[in-house]
C-alpha cells in the first residue's frame, strides 16, 4: 500500500472541489450551443488547457509509459510526428478554420452541409462507433495505473473503474461543455505541476546514465532508432503521421474546442499553441517508461511497469497531488469524449431522423441519456475486452476507423469541387472497413491464408485505411459526376449558428 | 551515452521545457479567461 493519509486527504479534497464547480457551472448553460460547445465563449488560454487536458488521460500515461517500457527512447518519434500534425494545422488552419466558419458544431453537420443527409447519418454512425470503441479501454488503463500507483493490485480494478465512471458522468451529463472547459482547466494546471515534479525525482532517482545503459544493453539499436524497432519503421511513422493530421482537424473531441473558440483566428491559435506541447506530453510520460525499464528490467508487465515506479520512487503528498491530477485529467478526458460522441449521435443521427428536429430541451436530454449508456459500455467493455498489440495502437486504429473517411471525406469537401455524396460514402465505408476488420481478424490471425496476413498488422492496416478512402473519394466522384452532380456550399447560407 | 540516445536527451529537454512553459503562462492567463465568461452578461442571465 503506497498511499499514505495525507495522499487520500489531497485526493479526495481535490475531486470534491472539481465535481463541485463542475455543476455549479451548470448555471452557465443557456442553450443547446451553450452545452455543446460553451455558447463559442472559449478565448486561447482557456482552450488551449482544455485541448491539452482533453488529450492527457491517465490511460494516455499508461500507453506512452508502457511504450517507453516496451521501445526505449525510439518511441519519442511519436512525439514528434504529434507536434507536427498539430502545429501545421494550427498554422494553416487546414479544414479547421472552415469549419468555425460555417459554424459547425459536430463534423457530420459538415457531410449534409456539402453532401447529404444520408451522408451525414452514415458519417455520424462511423464516427460514433469507432470513437466509443476508442475509448473503451480507457477505463481499464486508469484502474490499472491507479491500482498499481496506489498499491491496491489488480483486485480493486472494477472497483476503481466504477467510482471513476460516476464521479465524471454526474457533471459531465449536468454540466455540458462549460462544466468541461472550467474543470479542464483546474485538471491541467495542477498536473503539469505535478507532471515536473515527478519527472524531476525520476530524474533524481534514476540517472541518465543507468538509463542510456539499460535502454543500450537491453534493447539495442530498436531502443533508439524507430525505423529499426519491430513495432515501428517507416509504415508505422507515415500512417501515425497521417492519423495525427486527420485527428488534429477531425477528431471530434479535440475539434470541438475549435469549434467553440471565440472565433476562427482563436481556433487556430489554440491549436498552433497546443500542438506545442503535445511532443512533451508524450515524451514526458514516455520517459518515465523508459527509467522503469532502467529501474525494473524487462521482466515486468509492460503497462504496469511506469505507474509500478511512481509508486515506489513519489514521495507522501506528491503521490496524492499526482494521483488526483490523473484522476482529474482522465476525468476531463472522459467528459469530454462522452460528450462528444453523444452529441454526435444525437444530432447527427438521431435527430436527422425526426422531421424539422428536436426542440433544444430535448435534444439535451437525448444527449445526457446517451452519455449514461456510453458510461455504462465503457465499463463492461473495459473489464471484458482484451487489447491487441499495444494500447498505442489499438487507440490509433479505433481511431482511424472515423478519421481515414471522414478526412478524405471533409478535406475532398472543402477543397475538391467534383466531391460528391457517392465518393464521401466509399471514403467513408472503405475508410472502416480495414481497421474495422483488423479489429475483429486479429484474434484469427492463426486461421488467416498467408496472403491476408497484412491485414493483421496494425501498421499497415492503418495505414491501408486511408489509401482506400482516398480511393473512395476520388474513384466515387469522378464515376458518379453526371448522376451524382456535387453540392456547391453557398458561403451566405452556410452558417449554422 | 551512444549519439542516438544523447539527441533524444536533447530533444526531450527541449520540449518537456517548451511544455512547462506553457503551462505556466496559460495557467496565469487562463484565469482572467475564466472571470470574463462569469461576467459575460449574456451568460448571466440565470432566470
Amino acid at each position: 500500500m503506497n498511499f499514505s493519509p495525507v495522499d487520500w486527504i489531497i485526493m479526495i479534497v481535490y475531486l470534491s472541489i472539481t465535481v463541485y464547480i463542475g455543476i455549479w457551472v451548470k448555471r452557465y448553460v443557456q442553450n443547446l450551443s451553450g452545452y455543446i460547445v460553451a455558447g463559442r465563449k472559449i478565448k486561447a488560454s482557456l482552450g488551449i488547457a482544455t485541448f491539452t487536458a482533453t488529450e492527457l488521460g491517465t490511460v494516455t500515461f499508461v500507453y506512452f509509459g508502457e511504450l517507453g517500457y516496451v521501445t526505449g527512447f525510439s518511441c519519442f518519434i511519436i512525439g514528434i510526428l504529434a507536434l507536427i500534425a498539430y502545429t501545421t494545422v494550427g498554422k494553416t488552419g487546414f479544414i479547421i478554420e472552415k469549419l468555425r466558419e460555417y459554424g459547425m458544431m459536430t463534423i457530420p453537420q459538415f457531410y449534409e452541409l456539402r453532401y447529404n443527409k444520408n451522408v451525414r447519418i452514415v458519417g455520424g454512425l462511423i464516427l460514433f462507433v469507432g470513437g466509443v470503441l476508442n475509448m473503451g479501454i480507457f477505463l481499464k488503463f486508469d484502474g490499472i495505473f491507479l491500482s498499481e500507483v496506489m498499491g491496491f493490485g489488480p483486485q480493486a480494478l472494477g472497483f476503481i473503474m466504477t467510482l471513476m465512471l460516476i464521479v465524471v458522468m454526474s457533471y459531465t451529463i449536468l454540466g455540458g461543455m462549460f462544466s468541461v472547459v472550467i474543470t479542464d482547466f483546474m485538471q491541467y494546471v495542477v498536473l503539469s505541476f505535478a507532471m515536473l515534479a515527478t519527472t524531476i525525482i525520476v530524474l533524481m532517482e534514476v540517472d541518465l546514465t543507468t538509463i542510456s545503459n539499460a535502454v543500450t544493453s537491453g534493447l539495442g539499436d530498436g531502443g533508439v532508432n524507430p525505423i529499426v524497432n519491430d513495432r515501428f519503421g517507416w509504415s508505422f511513422i507515415i500512417w501515425i503521421l497521417v492519423t495525427n493530421v486527420a485527428a488534429a482537424a477531425l477528431w471530434q473531441p479535440g475539434t470541438s474546442k475549435a469549434l467553440a473558440s471565440e472565433s476562427p483566428e482563436v481556433a487556430k491559435k489554440v491549436f498552433w499553441m497546443t500542438g506545442l506541447t503535445f511532443a512533451g506530453r508524450a515524451m514526458i510520460p514516455m520517459f518515465w517508461g523508459v527509467a522503469a525499464f532502467a529501474y525494473f528490467g524487462s521482466g515486468q508487465d509492460s503497462a504496469s511497469a511506469m505507474p509500478m515506479l511512481l509508486g515506489e520512487l513519489l514521495p507522501v503528498g506528491l503521490l496524492g497531488l499526482l494521483v488526483a491530477g490523473l484522476l482529474a485529467a482522465s476525468m476531463s478526458t472522459y467528459s469530454s469524449y462522452v460528450l462528444a460522441w453523444s452529441s454526435v449521435l444525437t444530432l447527427d443521427v438521431i435527430s436527422v431522423f425526426k422531421k424539422g428536429g428536436y426542440s433544444e430541451k430535448t435534444t439535451i436530454r437525448i444527449t445526457q441519456i446517451i452519455s449514461g449508456l456510453i458510461g455504462f459500455f465503457l465499463l463492461i467493455f473495459g473489464l471484458w475486452y482484451q487489447i491487441p498489440e499495444t494500447a498505442f495502437q489499438y487507440i490509433f486504429i479505433t481511431g482511424t476507423m472515423y478519421t481515414a473517411g471522414a478526412l478524405g471525406t471533409v478535406t475532398a469537401g472543402l477543397y475538391w469541387r467534383k466531391a460528391n455524396n457517392i465518393g464521401a460514402m466509399c471514403a467513408l465505408i472503405l475508410g472502416a472497413v480495414v481497421p474495422a476488420g483488423f479489429l475483429i481478424l486479429e484474434n484469427y490471425s492463426e486461421l488467416l491464408p498467408g496472403w491476408m496476413s497484412f491485414v493483421t498488422d496494425v501498421n499497415v492496416a492503418g495505414f491501408l485505411s486511408f489509401i482506400l478512402a482516398a480511393l473512395g473519394m476520388i474513384v466515387g466522384s469522378l464515376l458518379t459526376q453526371k448522376s451524382n452532380p456535387a453540392v456547391i456550399i453557398n458561403q451566405e447560407e452556410a452558417r449554422y449558428d | 551515452m551512444t549519439d542516438g540516445i544523447l539527441v533524444w536527451m536533447i530533444l526531450f529537454g527541449i520540449f518537456a521545457i517548451i511544455f512547462f512553459s506553457i503551462a505556466a503562462i496559460v495557467a496565469v492567463k487562463g484565469v482572467s479567461d475564466i472571470k470574463e465568461i462569469m461576467n459575460d452578461p449574456e451568460l448571466n442571465n440565470h432566470d
